[in-house]
Formats: structure tokens, C-alpha cells, sequence
């Protein structure tokens, strides 16, 4: 490959505890405007900010999550830039000394696992929301302002789009896993900054780097490099370059836009954060911290592989949300039957969920039933196509599946004598079908069941079904 | 030294913009300022730790706990306007 693409994300993760990060107002998303300020998160002349522990806390987590050294010596510095949204002049953040440095997040490719290293996670203050309306106007809303973040800034490892949204994935998924953040990109809980340019490895030209800027969606991202990437390669080819810009992505033209160029480039004038003293924090908060981490995604993963002897593939993806994991090993405890379960869970439980845009807890019945409705056909009470239907039910209304197969009258009918009598029927009715059988014509075996099960309304058992008719047809 | 397009481009950064006259006089003011600086820097600070803080708190934290903000009246107190419960300023974009 000529052109190589050399891609670095910065993500903002908003952090799950109860109040801000320097005062201790709520940490709620939304409520009426400017309704969850105080003097502090105000930046009020002579307010004093005082640091949230749980901050450090979910962000030893975070970096311990993913592999990286930890820090025990605090320090907040002052980002100073003018912006609206920002109260007081400048965000509190930590330049020097980020909390978290160094550490990796390993993406799964098809040759094989990759590590992409991380630069660093800081934590930090987010800033008020600004409404820009038709009239000329910008409305300010400072509930956000002083909600607690993270910052994490991979270095530049990752090489295409797909190897972007896999890194995003596995963070998304970690950070959910530890309960540090609820990672909703619709609630801007997550956002992401993409560095992204292009090296021609003939001749050893590179363009110079674009950032684009706070994208809320996975789709976006992969969207927005597919496209800057190309942009870049045009250039090269045409042996231009390009400044090293600010853009955004406009998802209505589907293409980056350019915000600001070389010239508006910041100085953000770090300074010491003087209203909140630098400490050292005991080492025991942080092994504490370190010693009690939840089970992560690939941990999970090796267990589900070895304790339920599922493959790599479907341990990958039941253990793809900490809530769907749950969901099949609160099933399993009720039916002691991995494979099924983990058919049924990945098959139609998913493939519903997926159409439907919904999480696993959603569901409008719980893993007790699941197991309930599996061993119904397990036990051969109801047959395989009626445990779906039986399930789509359970879908709409969540009722328990023993009612729903009493109330419809859905037991299977295994009984020969019973049978016996609708396939003599079905025989009697298509003589056309058992010359066909005759002549070797085994498509008629097919269309034959398909008029039995039509018979029974669904419930004849398939399997003796199939026997009965074989021996009949035989005895034609 | 400090030069025009020095201050110039601190005031761009401050979103301020200034005549000649006015940035001439800021040349001056700046020197002043410099110049105390350059005393400082003349002090010997080489087997010195530097001091960010010398009011050490024992702790410095708060805890995890919500209390009662202000009410959205009292927020919006002292701004010269607002609209729905938002202060309201000229459009800015960045
Ligand atoms: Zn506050």
C-alpha cells in the first residue's frame, strides 16, 4: 500500500458520579436551564473549587482498565482560552501531570491483536452548552459546566477507519464494564476528536494533520476518516499539502468542513491551577482502587470460553455488553444448557434486539423466561418454530411463555394415533404427490409436511412427522 | 524586547483589538512588567523546589454528595439578559 494513514483519537468521557467535579452540584444530565449552578461552577469571584474524589477514583479505574501508570501526585493546571462557555476564562484541567500515562487498548484484526498504545488520561471540568440561534443569538446553559471528565488521547497508531471504530468499541465497552461513565454518544457522554493524515511511502511525503472535532457518533467518526482520507491522498497525488486545520464533519453533505485554520491556532498559556494545592495521594487509595477492578470484556471472554465451552466468536459477543453477559448467565443458571442458550440468545433474541435498535435491557421479560420457553422445546412440548413464535410474543408482551402456550393452545402433538389420522388426510388429498415420491421426486416429502404442519396449526412434533409419513408413503 | 506584533497577537488572543497609540502604550506598560521580571530571574533558584501553594489543606476533597444549588433566579441575577432561563449574548461561534 503507496499511502499510509496514520489516525490518533482524543476522546471526552463524562464521568458517572453524583455531583460535578469542584462543587457539589448534580451531575444530572439536562433540567431546565442553568438550574444546577452554583457559585463554584459559576466561577463566581472568590469561589473556591475543591476536588470530587470519586473523580480520581473512576479515573485510576479508567487507566488501570487500560493498562496504564498511574500517578499519585495530583496537580490541576488552568487552560486559559475565551470562550463563551466557559465561566471562568479558562477550564481547570492537568497539563503537566496527567493522572493516567502511557498504557494500551488491544484491537482485534483479522491478522491478528493489535496494541494501540495511549499518550495519556487526564481528568477535567467540561464546559456550559451553547444554543446558537436565528436570530444572532447565543444562549448559555452552565448545567454541563463543571461536569467531570476524562480525557484520553491515544498516540497515533491506528491506520484506518475500521481500526478506529474497533479501538472506540473496546473503550466504549470498557468503560462500561467498570461503570465509570453510561458512554452515551446521544447524551454527548462520549465524544471524539480525530487526528488523521497521510504519508506516501514512496516518496516520503506526508500532508500535514487535520483534526476534526466532536464527533458524537461511531458512524461519524468512520464516515469523517473515510473521507479525510481521501482528501489527504488527493492532495499527494496532486503534490499539494494542507495546513494543519481544525475541521468539522456537516453529516448532511457528508464531508469535513473547514472551522479554523493555522492562523487561529491557540495558545492556551497553561498556569498553574492555584485554588486547588497539588498533593500526593496515598498509595492505599490507589491499590484499593487497583485491587477491587470488575472483571473487564476479555477477561470475561476467556471465562465464558472456558467455563461455558463456547467458541471465541459467540463468548465475543455475549460478552459485548456487561448487561448481555448477565442476561445469559442468569439464563443458564435457570437451564443448565450453554449451547442452546447461547443459540437462542444470538439468534433471535439479538437478531430482535438489532432490528429494533434496543439494549438487552429493554426486554420486556427476564432470563428466567428465556429458560423457561427454551426448555418447553427442549422437553419437545412445543417444536423449534413455535418457540419462535412464542418468543415474538414474549417480545410485544412480555408475557411468561407457559401462559402464551396455554392460552394459544400451542402444545406440540406427538401423539402417533393423532398423527396418523392428519397425514392419511394430507395423502388422500394429493395422490399427485405420491406418484411424484415414486418417481424419486423427494421435493414432494417436503411440500407433504408442509400440509401436515398446516393441519395441526403449527404443532405437529417434526420429527415424528417425518417418520409417520416415510412409512406410509412405504406402505402406498 | 517586546515587539507590535507581540502585543498585537496577545490582544488577538484576547479577542481585544487596539489603535497604534493604544499599542504603543501597551509596549511601554509590558516592559514595565518584563523588566521586574528579569530582577526576579536574577535570584539564584537552582536547589529550589517550586511553590504552587502555601495554604496546605489536610483535605482537599469533597465528598460525592449532591446539595441544593442555587435557584435559577439567583443564577441569572446579575445578567444583563436572558431568554427561557438562559443568559443571552450576541452570537458567537468558534
Ligand atoms: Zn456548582
Amino acid at each position: 500500500m503507496r499511502y499510509k494513514t496514520i489516525i490518533g483519537l482524543e476522546i471526552h468521557v463524562e464521568l458517572m458520579t453524583d455531583t460535578k467535579i469542584f462543587c457539589n452540584c448534580t451531575n444530572e444530565f439536562g433540567g431546565e436551564a442553568n438550574s444546577h449552578c452554583c457559585p463554584v461552577c459559576l466561577g463566581l469571584p472568590g469561589a473556591i473549587p475543591r476536588l470530587n474524589k470519586r473523580v480520581l477514583e473512576y479515573a485510576i479505574k479508567a487507566g488501570t482498565a487500560f493498562n496504564t501508570h498511574i500517578s499519585n501526585h495530583i496537580k490541576m493546571d488552568r487552560k486559559n482560552y475565551f470562550y463563551a462557555d466557559l465561566t471562568k476564562g479558562f477550564q481547570t484541567s492537568q497539563n503537566e501531570i496527567p493522572i493516567c500515562s502511557e498504557g494500551y487498548i488491544e484491537i482485534e484484526l483479522e491478522e491478528g491483536t493489535k496494541k494501540v498504545h495511549l499518550q495519556r488520561i487526564h481528568i477535567e471540568e467540561d464546559t456550559g452548552k451553547s444554543i446558537h440561534t436565528e436570530n444572532d443569538e447565543t444562549l448559555l446553559d452552565y448545567n454541563r459546566a463543571g461536569v467531570p471528565l476524562i480525557e484520553i488521547v491515544s498516540k497515533p497508531e491506528m491506520n484506518s477507519a475500521e481500526e478506529a471504530r474497533l479501538f472506540l468499541e473496546n473503550l466504549r465497552a470498557t468503560l462500561k464494564y467498570i461503570e465509570v461513565s453510561d458512554c452515551k454518544m446521544e447524551e454527548g457522554s462520549l465524544r471524539c476528536d480525530v487526528n488523521i493524515n497521510v504519508v506516501d511511502s514512496e516518496t516520503g511525503q506526508k500532508t500535514r494533520i487535520s483534526e476534526i472535532k466532536n464527533l458524537n457518533s461511531f458512524r461519524s467518526v468512520v464516515k469523517s476518516i473515510e473521507y479525510e482520507e481521501e482528501r489527504h491522498i488527493d492532495l499527494l497525488k496532486k503534490g499539494e499539502n494542507t495546513d494543519k486545520e481544525t475541521r468539522r464533519w456537516d453529516e448532511v453533505k457528508a464531508e469535513t468542513v473547514l472551522m479554523r485554520g493555522k492562523a487561529g491556532a491557540s495558545d492556551y498559556r497553561f498556569a498553574v491551577e492555584g485554588d486547588i494545592p497539588p498533593f500526593i495521594l496515598e498509595d492505599t487509595f490507589i491499590n484499593e482502587i487497583q485491587n477491587n477492578m470488575p472483571e473487564l470484556p476479555h477477561e470475561k471472554k476467556e471465562r465464558f470460553i472456558s467455563q461455558y465451552d463456547l467458541s471465541s466468536y459467540d463468548a465475543g459477543v455475549l460478552t459485548q455488553s456487561r448487561d448481555l453477559a448477565a442476561f445469559f448467565e442468569d439464563t443458564v443458571k435457570n437451564i443448565n444448557d450453554t449451547k442452546l442458550v447461547s443459540n437462542w440468545i444470538m439468534g433471535d433474541v439479538l437478531r430482535r434486539l438489532n432490528e429494533e435498535d434496543l439494549e438487552i435491557d429493554s426486554l420486556k421479560f427476564g432470563a428466567k423466561a428465556l429458560a423457561d420457553l427454551i426448555s418447553l422445546v427442549k422437553d419437545g412440548k412445543i417444536n423449534n418454530n413455535t418457540g419462535k413464535k412464542v418468543l415474538r410474543d414474549m417480545f410485544d408482551t412480555g408475557k411468561d411463555p407457559n401462559t402464551i402456550v396455554k392460552e394459544q393452545g400451542l402444545i406440540q402433538i406427538s401423539d402417533e394415533g393423532e398423527l396418523e389420522g392428519m397425514i392419511d388426510t394430507v395423502l388422500d388429498e394429493n395422490e399427485q404427490s405420491i406418484i411424484d415420491f415414486k418417481n424419486g421426486k423427494d421435493r414432494a416429502v417436503g411440500f407433504l409436511i408442509g400440509q401436515i404442519m398446516k393441519k395441526s396449526r403449527g404443532k405437529a412434533n417434526p420429527q415424528v412427522v417425518n417418520k409417520l409419513l416415510l412409512e406410509k408413503l412405504k406402505e402406498r | 524586547m517586546i515587539s507590535k506584533e507581540d502585543v498585537s497577537q496577545i490582544a488577538e488572543l484576547c479577542k481585544l483589538s487596539f489603535d497604534d497609540v493604544e499599542n504603543d502604550g501597551f509596549i511601554k506598560e509590558f516592559e514595565k512588567v518584563l523588566n521586574l521580571v528579569e530582577n526576579i530571574k536574577e535570584a539564584d533558584t537552582s536547589d529550589i523546589e517550586p511553590t504552587y501553594q502555601v495554604n496546605q489543606y489536610k483535605d482537599p476533597f469533597i465528598g460525592d454528595e449532591v446539595e441544593e444549588s442555587l435557584p435559577q433566579k439567583e443564577v441569572l441575577k446579575n445578567t444583563v439578559e436572558e431568554k427561557y432561563g438562559y443568559f443571552k449574548i450576541l452570537k458567537v461561534v468558534d
